[in-house]
Order: structure tokens, then sequence, then C-alpha cells
């Protein structure tokens, strides 16, 4: 039953009338990936469920608690695929359902990838490296624009950014006052606070027993923040540390031991660290 | 009853957090990311067709080079110097290195960014610039405009004519033609790299193979001067605002004459391969090749040194994975008759240096792939 | 005036005029390709292609007749800036440095010399790396982003941006020499928009509509879609040329309409005529823009 449909096609409309009164019998609700378009026909407008991306629809009916005489469906469209998609197979086909079609802008409830860039005792700077469900944020991670082969960020301040000359794109009305593009591989920036940290003695956290600058931690949004942060949480037992180096990136890699601790194999050294459980 | 699967990423993601640990979770299956052999190259594929001279009156020379999704167009165009006579008495020979010019490119590697150029796109232009000069490519007397002619007009026919004095004797005695100068071309390139997948050392190779292909297909044409009364006149128009970004305009009588038929092919140095027998392009200018050096920790294999570490040796290199991680690099141009013409080697990397072994088996492979080019 | 940051030659290069042909009878001959096979409602066969372009977010490359056109869509992604509720949007359009653009003698103020009337080419300047956008680039850039911003659901994407970049590649009006005809102009443009918002669907970015566009003249009262440059022996007299764009699905809605033409009047009939023209191009090029991204799906 998966019609294929294009941006802007019609898929059904918003509600299905009794015949021949004014009864509403079946309602169609939009999902990701759809909206509602006021549709001229006959002299009319009338609401009707449009896709809004390239995909296949799906139609499910939503289970109502009350008896109700009207029956909801939630109309959704499945993109063609996307990193996550395309390892179907390896992944939870569960969390895939709900994190689907994804696009790679970080939300609310979202879980990321981040990069921690800097740790102060009331909160962790990091930037948003990728969304799961999605991918990468960025198609071009920027590598060797600046002759750099570091696997860092560009630094704040640092990179060409001062020479790329918004004026020359001819764009006017629509620009929002101030926005002004990022240079090349310049990342979302986020802020974990102390308080998001853990979910248990939430005062008591040592962000330098958690996190140090160079950490990979999987995070959760949990507001979209100011224009230049997100906010996340990393309050979860899924959520923490995924990969670190010993001795504050300089070292080999460590694997984690408990929820607490990360072990460098090679010299034995063990490090502090708020970790993720790796198995699902 | 939990299921206990390890948390895993896709290849995409994984070479973005954490490049190193990608690379070397591959390597230690003898695989690349890009899925292709240790020393193996992408392969490239080069357009036959002429479509971009052909079609527009500025450019002189093209070419269009496909590896992989990365995609490099170059355009060749002229600009006109005006030489010192007296430099022009002494042979090629004589002069020795600057006796040879070269091109002046300027690289555009499209990454959804504008304005100033990059780091990257500015150290590619500048080795593009130097490495050709130093391969002694172009003698500088290819490009000296000899014979340019005159265009004079005919009031009863209402057009112009042009006259030169080799083609057209007669005719040219009788002008009033007032010009000494000498001149000589400037070859101006410009590259622009779409999709791009492979690391710079890989585009510098991508980039010396596109422009060697376009200036063997360069035609150059005549010259002819338009107003005859008086000399060239150079005028440079001042900055107004709404040529922001535009380099100053400077207009003069010299005019490119655009009859194909007395367009002649640019002469390029081939006095090497006296020992080769087919006359490829790159037969002289020889082929760039790309290699990065790192460092595999692999317990129990052989050829492992104390620690369990070997070195290997990668060629073209591809993917962020192999950018971010491998910092040694090699550069190597070879031609036809085993001519080492640049070489560059960097230890960016204090667990993985370029030892000699690695350093011969990547001189080997070079040539190699020059032979087969 | 030297740019530190390029390498544009000796200081003293000079850029010199392209000039006529010595050879008298190769004037006027037409290089570009003419008889492109035309449907039986005039409109001419595309090739289209998405996805060629890996570091971008969506991509799609265009070729008709002698106009190649390369488009890629970056975002969403991050702004520097206060906190805005739905994304920025823009659109930068460049031509390769060398290709003549169209309409360039009277856009562009490339003028041609006084010393040498015998110019029929363009005169160029050191084209090489310029950062700003002519003023014909500008103008196309703004035509595509009137058009597409209508189209896009900026709502949902809070603090980022989305830019298009569009890259010209070859153009009917340099292949044929012609420089003066309106319909080259439009003509680009028409195609460019086409191209860019199936870049915008490959994406994924949240649309919607298609917009799709439609160019004719009416030259003569007599009205031609999809016009070709041919021939460097057309002008602009008594033509009117209109490129409209529409989202079809939603209402036939115009989203974007550019006329030139060379006459001080015309009819409110001549208008309308020439909107129904562009429309109907409008949908031929959404119906076969529709087929093709189904069978990108199976």
């Amino acid at each position: 039953m998966s019609k294929i449909v294009v941006p802007g096609q019609y898929i059904v409309p918003a509600y299905k009338l009794k015949p021949n009164s004014d009864k509403q019998i079946e309602r169609y609700v939009p999902g990701k990936g759809t909206i509602i378009s006021q549709i001229e026909a006959e002299g009319k407008q009338i609401p009707v469920v449009v896709a809004t991306i390239l995909g296949k629809v799906l139609i499910k009916e939503i289970e109502k608690e009350e008896k109700d005489d009207v029956k909801t469906f939630v109309v959704v469209v499945v993109p063609k695929s996307n990193s996550y998609i395309d390892y179907e197979a390896e992944f939870n086909s569960k969390a895939l359902e709900a994190a689907s079609i994804s696009i790679n802008l970080p939300k609310e409830n979202d879980i990321v990838l981040v990069k921690i860039t800097k740790i102060t005792q009331k909160q962790v700077n990091c930037e948003i490296l990728s969304v799961e469900g999605f991918g990468n944020v960025l198609a071009d991670g920027g590598v060797g624009a600046n002759g750099e082969t570091a696997h860092a960020s560009l630094p704040s301040g640092g990179g060409s950014q001062n020479l790329s000359s918004h004026q020359t794109i001819a764009s006017s009305q629509s620009t929002a006052l101030g926005a002004q593009t990022d240079d090349i591989g310049e990342n979302f920036k986020g802020i974990i606070r102390s308080q998001d940290i853990r979910s248990t003695d939430r005062d008591k956290v040592k962000v330098i027993e958690s996190y140090k600058p160079g950490d990979i931690v999987r995070a959760m949004i949990i507001s979209l923040g100011d224009g230049s942060n997100y906010y996340l949480s990393t309050a979860r037992n899924d959520l923490g540390v995924i990969f670190a180096k010993s001795e504050n990136g300089s070292g080999n890699l460590m694997y984690p031991v408990d929820w607490q601790n990360m072990i460098d194999v090679q010299s034995g050294l063990v490090e502090k660290r708020k970790c993720a459980n790796p198995f699902a | 009853m939990a299921e206990l699967k390890q948390v895993s990423f896709p290849p995409e993601i994984l070479a973005r957090i954490a490049p190193d640990i990608s690379l070397q979770r591959h390597l230690s299956i003898g695989l690349r990311p890009n899925l292709r052999n240790f020393t193996e190259f992408k392969p490239i594929d080069i357009a036959s067709n002429n479509e971009l001279t052909e079609n527009n009156n500025n450019v002189f020379g093209s070419s269009v080079i496909k590896s992989g999704s990365t995609t490099v167009i170059n355009t060749i165009t002229l600009g006109v110097v005006e030489v010192n006579s007296s430099t022009k008495s002494a042979t090629t020979e004589q002069l020795g290195n600057a006796g040879y010019t070269t091109v002046y490119p300027v690289i555009e590697i499209a990454r959804g960014r504008s304005g100033a150029p990059t780091d990257e796109e500015m150290i590619l232009s500048q080795t593009l610039h130097e490495t050709l000069l130093h391969s002694r490519l172009i003698p500088k007397a290819s490009l000296s405009i000899n014979n340019y002619g005159a265009a004079v007009y005919d009031a009863t026919l209402s057009n112009y004519s042009i006259y030169y004095p080799d083609l057209n004797p007669q005719e040219f005695e009788l002008i009033n033609f007032n010009h000494s100068k000498s001149y000589t071309f400037v070859l101006l390139s410009h590259i622009k790299i779409f999709s791009r997948q492979k690391s710079t050392s890989a585009l510098f190779d991508l980039c010396h193979l596109s422009t060697v292909h376009a200036l063997s297909r360069l035609q150059l044409p005549r010259v002819y001067i338009s107003d005859t009364t008086s000399g060239t006149k150079v005028s440079v128009k001042s900055r107004s605002s709404n040529t922001r970004g535009l380099v100053g305009l400077s207009r003069s009588n010299i005019n490119i004459d655009t009859n194909k038929e007395l367009f002649y092919p640019l002469v390029l140095n081939n006095s090497e391969d006296a020992m080769v027998d087919s006359s490829g392009p790159f037969d002289h200018s020889g082929v760039s090749s790309n290699f990065g050096v790192v460092t595999v920790a692999d317990a129990d294999k052989e050829g492992n040194d104390e620690e369990g570490k070997r070195s290997i040796l990668l060629a073209d290199l591809e993917g962020e994975a192999e950018e971010s991680a491998i910092l040694s690099r090699l550069s190597i141009i070879s031609n036809k008759s085993n001519t080492i013409k640049k070489i560059s080697l960097i230890n960016g990397d204090g667990n993985s240096e370029i030892s000699l072994d690695i350093l011969k088996q990547a001189l080997e492979i070079a040539k190699l792939r020059a032979q087969q080019m | 005036m030297s740019d530190r940051r390029r390498l544009i030659g000796p200081l003293n290069t000079i850029i010199p005029n392209i000039g006529i042909s010595s050879n008298a009878t190769e004037a006027d001959v037409f290089k570009g390709p003419s008889s492109a096979t035309r449907n039986e409602d005039g409109l001419r066969q595309f090739f289209l292609k998405t996805g060629i372009i890996e570091n971008a977010n969506g991509s799609a490359y265009l070729e008709v007749g002698g106009n190649i056109i390369q488009v890629s869509v970056f975002g969403p992604r991050p702004i520097r800036g206060s906190f805005v509720d739905r994304a920025s949007f823009s659109v930068e359009c460049k031509f390769l440095p060398y290709i003549s653009q169209p309409n360039e003698q009277l856009y562009n103020n490339t003028t041609v010399n006084a010393g040498s009337t015998a110019n029929t080419g363009p005169t160029n300047a050191n084209a090489n790396g310029r950062t700003g956008l002519t003023n014909i680039e500008q103008k196309i850039s703004s035509y595509i982003e009137t058009a597409l911003l209508p189209s896009i659901v900026l709502e949902k994407y809070p603090k980022s941006t989305i830019d298009i970049f569009v890259t010209i590649l070859s153009t009917e009006s340099s292949n044929s020499g012609s420089t003066k005809v309106d319909a080259a102009l439009l003509g680009i443009s028409n195609w460019v928009l086409n191209c860019s918002s199936v870049a915008l669907v490959d994406s994924g970015i949240e649309l919607k509509d298609v917009v799709t566009s439609g160019v004719a003249t009416l030259k003569n009262d007599k009205l031609l879609l999809d016009p070709e440059v041919i021939s460097s022996g057309e002008d602009n007299e008594n033509t009117l040329t209109c490129v409209v764009s529409f989202m079809n699905l939603r209402n036939d809605e115009i989203v974007g309409f550019w006329m030139e033409g060379d006459q001080s009047k015309f009819e409110e009939s001549q208008v309308e005529q020439l909107i129904d023209g562009c429309n109907n191009m409008s949908r031929q090029v959404r119906a076969n823009i529709n087929s093709y991204f189904t069978s990108t799906l199976e």
C-alpha cells in the first residue's frame, strides 16, 4: 500500500464525510512529512493532507480510548534513505520507526552525538556532530579546508570566516537580521549543564569527573535554547561517554568498566567518566 | 530478557565522530573505509569531448576529469603581456629555468561557501603553479606572439579586414603600422572542483592531471591590433561600489582573431622523452601520485616490530577517516621515462614515520602508474 | 589592482578583446545544437540527475539544449547570531568565469571598445577569481530566491540556514554567440529554477510544493514555448518574453514573474497568453519531474 509521493502531492482529504450528510466518519491527521493545505475545488477551499517530502506514504490508525464514531488516522511519509535507514537490518527497527524521517536539524527529544569542546564547573560546552536516526548534521565535515588534518572543529575566531562575505550571496528579504552563515565545518553548539549530567545526586556532580574535552558523548536535546546553543541532557543510563581517549585525549582508546569509570587497556589507567551503557 | 546489543554506528557516522577509530577498525581487518586495496588508486575518467572549448570564444583549452563523484572542470583563457625585446634573443637552453613559464591557476572547491579562497585552495594553486614551472613543461618561446596583425576599416565595404605580415604581406605593407612592441601570452586557468571526496593531496593529483591535459589540447589564436594609428592604451577602471570584488578592468586594442583555421597548438617541452615511443599527453610532464603512511597495532602478525605495530602504505587518500587520521604523506610525480619530477615527504605523526622501505615501495608504485597512464 | 590570495597573472596583464574572424565566411555560423527533439506541445527534452554531489545535502544536474546547470543545496546548517524561529534562505548563482553571460552587453556593462567596432562578441575583464556577483548573476539569484521562498516550510527549521549554490556550466547564448536576445536570459533563469526545485526535493527539506517554471515568447502574435537561442542574428524586435513560475499543485499559485520586451505598450491579452503558455509548459515540466522522482524510488 506504499504509494510514492512527491512534495505537494495530495494524499487524502483531511476528513471524510458520511455520504449525504455533514457528519465526519474519518479524520486524517498530518504526521511527519506532511502538512495540511487548502486546495480549491469547485469553488470551495478544502483542507487536504499534502506530502512535503519525497517518499512512501504510511497511514496508521490511532487507537483512541473513548469510543468515538470518528476514526482517526495519522499520515506519515517515510523518505527514501538516510544513513540509518540504509543499515536498517543492523539496528533496532523499533527505534528506527520512532526516529524515522528525522532531518539533520536537531529537535527537542532527539538523541545526538556530540564532541566536548570545553568544560567549566557549571556546564560543559560541546558541538553536535550527528543526529541519531538521520546521520551527520553537516554533509561536508569541512576537513582539510584550512590545511589542517586535525579532527577538531575550527577554533572560534580562527578559520577564514572573516573573509567569507555574506554580501556576495544574493539574498534579501528573507535573511533574518544578523543571521550569518557559519564557516565551513562549524557545527551547532550545545551546553550540558552540570545538573543535567546525571539523574541522581544532581547537585553533587563534579564536571571534571564526568567529561573531558575531546570525548564523544551521546546526549538528548532538552531545549532549542538561544541563538548560540542547544541545551542537552545525559541523565539516562544509555546517555554519556561513548568514546574517550586517556590522558585528555593524548593516550589510547578507553573502554567503560561501569557507569563511572573507564579503563585504558594498554596502560592500565582508570579514569572517571559518566559512561553510556554500551548495550541496548 | 533484555537484548544485549552493542552500540554500533553506520560508517559515515563513525568516520565523523571518531575518524581514527574508524580507520583502525577497517585496517585491522585488511580493508579501507573506501573499500579499495591498500595500494590501489581510484580510477580516473578523462572526458574526451572538447565542448567547453568549442562552445566558448573565450576558452582556449579545457578539460573535464571525473574520479568517483569528484569532478574537476578546468578552463584556460589567455592574457597578454608586453615583453622587453632584449630578452627574446637568448635561446631556451641558455636561459635555464628562466626560459620556462607556467600557468596561473585559480582553484575553487565547491563546498557550500563563498568568499575568499580557503587555505586549501590557495595551497593547491600555488603548488600547481610552481610544480609546472619547475618541471620545465612550457617554454617561454611557445607563448610569444609573433606576427600580430592589424585591422583596417574599409569604408566602401563598411567592415573591418585583418591583415597579417606573414599571411598577407602585400596588403600589410600598405598599412601605416606603428607598433613595435613585443607581446607574449599568459595562461590563466580556472579549476572548479565539485563533490570533493578525496583528500587535498589527491586533489593536487587531479588538478595536475587536469592542467596537463588541458595544455595538451590548448589552441593558441592569432592576435591583431585594431587601432593602427596609436599605440596600445591600457586604462584601469576605478573601483566603484558595484564592482565589488571585481578585479580592475583593462581595455586595450589587442584583439583575438576568432578564425579557428588559424589556431595553432601550444608547443610543450618534449625533449626528455627520447626513450618513449608513444606520445601521450602525460609522457613528459608525468603523473602525480599521493600516498599516506599509517601504523596499525596488530597482535600476532608477522612483520611487526616488538610492540606489535606495522606501517602500512595507503595510496590515494579519500574519505573523512583517512584524511583526518593520516598525517604522514608522500606526493610523487614520475614520468614515462622514469624521471622523478617532484617529490614531497611529510612526517606528520611520530608513530607513522616514512621509512626507507615505505619510500621505495611508493616510488615503485608511482613509476608503474606513470607508465600505465 | 592585485588580489593577494589568488594567482591572477603578472601585474601588467592585459585581457585581449575577442575580436572578429579574419575568415569572412565564418561569421555568424551557429555552433549550438539546433534541433533538440521537441514534444508535440513544444517542450524540449531535458536530462536530469540528482544526488551527484556527495558533500551537499541535495544536488541536481540538468542539461537542456545547450544549457548545462548544476545546483547544490546545503542545509539546514548552523548560523551565527541571535535566535531565529525559521530558517534563513539564500541563493547564489554563478557562471563559470569565462563563459559569456546572456545579455552581457546590456546588464554587465561590458561595452564594446570604441576603437574596434568590429567586436561582435563580449569583451571581458579578468574574470578569474572574482568574489562578487555580476549584475546578471544578481538578477538570476534574486529571481530564484523570490520564487522558491514560498515553497519551503521554513518554520520547521529554526536557528539554521538553507543555502542554494547554482553553477551554470554552459548556456545557449555562449554557444551561439548571440548575447542580445531576452530569451537567453529568461530561458536560463527558467531552467535554473526548475533544477533548483529538483535539488531541494533531493535534499529532503520539507516543501509545500515543487516549484516549476515555464518560459515563452510572443513574437508578432505567435506564441512559442521554451524558445531556443540559435543564431546570433536574432534580436528582440517586436517580442515579449516572459518566464512565469508556479506551484502547480497549490491552485497554480504564481510565485515568480519576469517579463522583458522592447515594446512600450502591451495588452492584457498578451500577458494572459504568455501566462497560460508558461503554465502549460510548467505543468509538463512538473509531470516529467514527478516521473523522474518516482523512478528513483523504485
